[in-house]
């Protein structure tokens, strides 16, 4: 197990110890996910996890999110023990505290760009109803898509569909961000300027963990863990990493 | 060949649970269409072949006595092919729960030689044993047996006691459970011992060969015309319609059964289209990677198709047996609420192979295409993730068209209702079907019966007593006014007429039909009937009469102002209509007694009482009446109170009703299992978008009241096509049942238990949205995210 590396000065917005998930599919044997994963993430910190496929980056992502459940160890994100939740409160916390920017987007294809945004208000409750509309236009015009906002899904380009999945993972102003290959759908020009919203989103204090094969998203972050057969095999801090 | 085949058996172990629910639905969907259609079959050909053994007769000739010769020389008549001689009274027997029923007892002096009218022995009893044979559909009635003793009075008012001698099948009679009254039969010493005349008065005429209603009538006027150049004179000649009194009741019946039929079918095919679609959405995948190693579109469909064929086979194998079954048992059914005699059960060959086709055919093309459909995708459109599932419809119509100010969820939900519209479609055309026909029953049953409660209530009387012979008026109110409970009771008289030509040939006169000529004292306080045109004669008017609908239909022409002729026995008199009313019954010509006088010249006694009770006290007051009048020596041949002829109606309704209704039930449960297994499949379908909602931030209850938003608005969508849907079949049935068996105006009545059992219905269909969603949402977030 490789120790963890933080700031000496922050207290970690995330905390997992000794974490470790198992999976036993029907009719199949029990795998080991997640083996014995310890890991503090300072706030503001921009942390990349690498690794081939079936190593445990999806798993480790779901434990910090909450969408997942750890078969020992305990998980605290943004000041709560997530095991203590129930599925109610862990939702809520969910919506409150993290924003998840998926593979695929996942927008929902019934509602416009603007909607999509406003549900995720809608479900948490956190900004105040009069103000929601005027803060999904501000995230549509942070993300370039103040023009696209009446658009369903359908309508918008692979890129500004992430893009504006970015905007609904921040709708209720996260201290979290959690993506999942979010350029792994993205020619290299669209995952370019996806990444440079990544950064702008550091700067604006959020913490964000990324796990991705792109390597140049990955040179940008501040810290990078390697995942190997469910444990971490490196930690890397840089510094001045993002330009 | 051999490894497509292990995928398609694998695919079979994978699905089972589907592949069940489909199989039970399209089996389920086909025996309610085998039975349907296999039921109609029958009964079409049977009730007309049952009404055919009792060689009805073709004319009536009424006289004061019939002799054998006067039967031979009639036998003897060209055209004449068979007569046969009968005696007909009412009177009136006594049930083993103590209640006395009218009945019509006739008398037959040749039971083993009969010819005309037959009369079908079930029971092993001789025939022309001693004693009383009853028609079998009033066992129910009478609830005895064989051997029993029964009670019937005499035309002295005395009760005399004769045994049952045996059960007899009589085909050309409604059900004694309908009219609500006993159909008997004796030999000429039988009828001596119970005090009737035993000596025949009827002869019943079969012709060689007859047309229509028109050539009986012809043949019964120039028959009538030679036996009084014989001296010989019949003293009434009727010519029959040769149709069963409920034939109107049994075609309605059988229209119901075709419905039922297209609907059942209908089901089947929307219910199967709908779970194959859902069921190939979730096999796109698999799809694009056998495409993506060089599997071709023919390849693929026939692969689905090799799996949904063999179900459809299977299915119809299973239903097939089941149906005829279930047909078979409707059959029954109406054999004996009917009283027919089934002697055939079998089905066409011809409708077999239709139902086959049908049955297999239509389902089996509506699954194809969703099969086909998913085998032309590209590979990469297969392979493609889909993530969220993708709608297929206008998504930017309902985008427009359905936004829910300042409630994202309450939009979200509704506009997922319309995401995939092909298979909304076949959802709401599926519930709504069976909700159609569960409310039409409903509908149609309430608003017959509110009609009839409408026409009853306007009555003035609560019970009508028939005499066996005719009484002085006074005497007979005074006698009735003594019973407790009476408030007004008034003699009226009855006599049989025709409406003859006119001259001037204004009016399609139906030759031989007869018509109720109703008399009524002038001051009587009896008739409330409401006037639809025109007025009531006055007292000063001997020539005015008032006619119902019945009349009129039968007579077309008739109007108000219309000057008609009325024919009594040789007496003919003009009369003239200034007045037309509504009502359930019998074609009923009313004056007053004058004008009843001038048509009749039966002087004034009268063989009809009509008695107004208290509340309430109508089935007290129609026993005590009876005694009083048995006491006084005036013998009842007929007591019908109202709610008497309300449940006779209630009965006559129930044979189209009863079997709808069932069948309503059939349909609900289908459509219920069915649903439920779209809706399992469909949230199924939606997992990962569930996955994406929770991570979100949705709570389950808030990812469960979407799905129920979703869930209640189909079941809303189809309840409201459902009541438009029965408004227009419940409407038609009315239309038929008021043109062809109540001669009124039917107005629709909404039924509210039919609205509570569809609503209930609606109910069922969220509570299963709620289990299926539950099951979802037991996962976790990322096994939701990760489902395929």
């Amino acid at each position: 197990m490789v120790s963890s590396v933080t700031s000496a000065n922050d207290r970690p917005l995330i905390q997992i110890e000794a974490a470790t998930k198992s999976f036993t599919p029907r009719g199949g044997r029990t795998c080991l996910a997640l083996r014995d994963i310890s890991l503090s993430i300072p706030a503001g910190d921009f942390l990349a996890v690498l690794g081939k496929s079936g190593s445990g980056k999806s798993t480790l992502l779901n434990l910090i999110a909450g969408l997942d459940r750890p078969t020992s160890g305990s998980v605290h994100a943004a000041g709560t023990d997530l095991s203590r939740l129930s599925e109610n409160k862990l939702a809520l916390w969910r919506g409150a505290n993290l924003g998840v920017v998926f593979q695929f987007f996942q927008l929902l294809p019934t509602l416009t760009v603007a909607e999509n945004i406003l549900l995720a208000m809608d479900f948490v409750g956190k900004i105040p109803a009069a103000q929601r509309r005027e803060r999904a236009d501000d995230l549509l015009q942070l993300v370039g898509l103040a023009d696209q906002s009446s658009k369903l899904p359908s309508a918008l380009s692979g890129g500004q569909q992430q893009r504006a999945a970015i905007a609904r993972a921040l709708a209720n102003d996260p201290p979290i961000v959690l993506a999942d290959e979010p350029t792994g759908n993205l020619d290299s020009e669209t995952a370019a300027a996806v990444a440079e919203l990544f950064h702008g989103l550091i700067d604006q204090g959020k913490t964000l963990l990324i796990v991705t094969h792109d390597e140049n998203l990955a040179r940008g972050a501040d810290r990078v863990i390697q995942l190997k057969d469910g444990a971490i095999v490196a930690d890397e801090r840089k510094t001045g990493a993002r330009s | 060949m051999i490894t497509q085949w292990r995928k398609i058996l694998g695919d079979f172990r994978h699905h089972r649970l589907q592949i069940f629910l489909l199989g039970l639905v399209l089996t389920l969907g086909t025996a309610g269409v085998v039975a349907a259609l296999n039921a109609r079959a029958i009964l079409g050909r049977e009730i007309a072949v049952s009404y055919a053994s009792a060689k009805s007769p073709d004319i009536v000739l009424w006289f004061e006595k019939v002799d054998p010769a006067l039967l031979d020389q009639v036998r003897a008549r060209p055209g004449v092919g068979a007569v046969d001689a009968r005696r007909t009274s009412l009177t009136r027997v006594a049930a083993n729960s103590g209640e006395w029923f009218t009945m019509r007892l006739t008398v037959i002096p040749d039971f083993p030689n009969q010819q005309v009218a037959l009369l079908h022995q079930h029971t092993a009893a001789p025939a022309a044993a001693a004693g009383i044979f009853i028609e079998q559909s009033g066992q129910t009635l009478l609830e005895k047996k064989v051997g029993d003793e029964v009670q019937v009075r005499t035309p002295a008012g005395e009760v005399a006691r004769v045994r049952v001698a045996g059960f007899l099948h009589d085909t050309a009679v409604a059900p004694s459970t309908q009219d609500r009254a006993i159909y008997a039969y004796v030999a000429p010493a039988t009828a001596s011992l119970l005090g009737q005349n035993p000596e025949p008065d009827q002869l019943l005429v079969k012709m060689k060969e007859r047309g229509d209603l028109g050539d009986a009538t012809e043949f019964s006027e120039d028959l009538s015309a030679w036996l009084k150049n014989r001296n010989t004179p019949p003293l009434r000649a009727d010519a029959m319609a040769n149709t069963h009194p409920h034939a109107a009741l049994m075609s309605t019946m059988l229209a119901v059964l075709e419905v039922l039929a297209a609907i059942a079918f209908t089901c089947s095919a929307a219910l199967a289209a709908g779970m194959i679609a859902i069921w190939m959405k979730r096999e796109v995948r698999q799809v694009g990677i056998m495409k993506a190693i060089g599997a071709r579109f023919s390849q693929i469909a026939a692969q689905y198709l090799a799996l949904v064929t063999p179900l459809g086979l299977a299915s119809f194998a299973v239903a097939l047996p089941i149906g005829t079954l279930i047909g078979r048992a409707v059959v029954k059914y109406y054999e004996t609420s009917l009283n027919i005699d089934v002697a055939d059960w079998s089905v066409p060959a011809n409708l077999i192979l239709k139902e086959a086709i049908f049955a297999l055919g239509i389902p089996f093309l509506a699954m194809a295409l969703p099969i086909l459909r998913a085998a032309k995708m590209s590979a990469r459109q297969a392979i493609q993730d889909p993530g969220i599932v993708a709608p297929t419809g206008p998504i930017s119509l309902t985008a427009k068209l359905i936004t829910m100010p300042g409630n994202r969820r309450l939009t979200f939900a509704l506009r997922n209702t319309f995401r995939r519209p092909w298979r909304l479609t076949a959802t709401l055309l599926a519930l709504s079907a069976g909700g159609a026909l569960l409310l039409t029953a409903y509908n149609t049953y309430e608003s017959l019966m509110r009609v009839v409660d409408v026409s009853l209530a306007s009555q003035g009387h609560d019970i009508e007593v028939q005499l066996q012979r005719p009484v002085a008026p006074a005497q007979l109110e005074s006698v009735a006014r003594a019973v407790p409970d009476v408030e007004i009771a008034e003699a009226f008289r009855r006599a049989s007429v025709n409406i003859v030509a006119d001259a001037n040939g204004a009016l399609s006169i139906a030759e031989g039909r007869r018509f109720l000529l109703c008399g009524y004292p002038p001051e009587t306080r009896l008739i409330k009937l409401p006037l639809q045109e025109g007025r009531w004669p006055r007292a000063d008017e001997p020539d005015a009469v008032v006619v119902n609908r019945l009349v009129q239909n039968a007579t077309p022409g008739l109007h108000l102002g219309s000057e008609i002729a009325l024919k009594f026995r040789e007496r003919r008199t003009k009369m003239r209509v200034v007045g037309l009313v509504e009502e359930i019954g019998t074609p009923t010509i009313y004056t007053a007694f004058p004008a009843f006088e001038a048509v009749t010249a039966l002087g004034d006694n009268s063989q009809v009482l009509r008695v107004k009770t208290s509340a309430g006290h109508e089935q007290a007051v129609a026993s005590a009446l009876d005694q009083a009048l048995l006491d006084a020596h005036l013998a009842p041949s007929l007591i019908s109170t109202r709610v008497e002829f309300r449940t006779a109606l209630n009965e006559h309704f129930a044979v189209v009703t009863a079997v709808m209704k069932m069948i309503a039930l059939a349909a609900a449960l289908v459509g219920a299992i069915s649903l439920v297994a779209s809706v399992s499949l469909s949230v199924l379908e939606r997992a990962r978008e569930i996955g994406v909602i929770r991570a979100l931030g949705a709570t389950p209850r808030a990812v469960l009241w979407i799905f129920l938003i979703e869930g209640s608005a189909v079941a809303l969508l189809s309840a409201v096509i459902s009541i438009f849907g029965s408004i227009y079949f419940a409407q038609a049935i009315n239309n038929k049942a008021a043109r062809e068996l109540l001669h009124v105006a039917v107005p629709l009545y909404v039924s509210r238990l039919g609205l509570m059992m569809l609503f209930s219905g609606a109910l069922f269909i969220i509570i299963g949205v709620w289990l299926s969603v539950g099951r979802i949402l037991r996962m976790s977030v990322r096994e939701a995210l990760a489902y395929e």
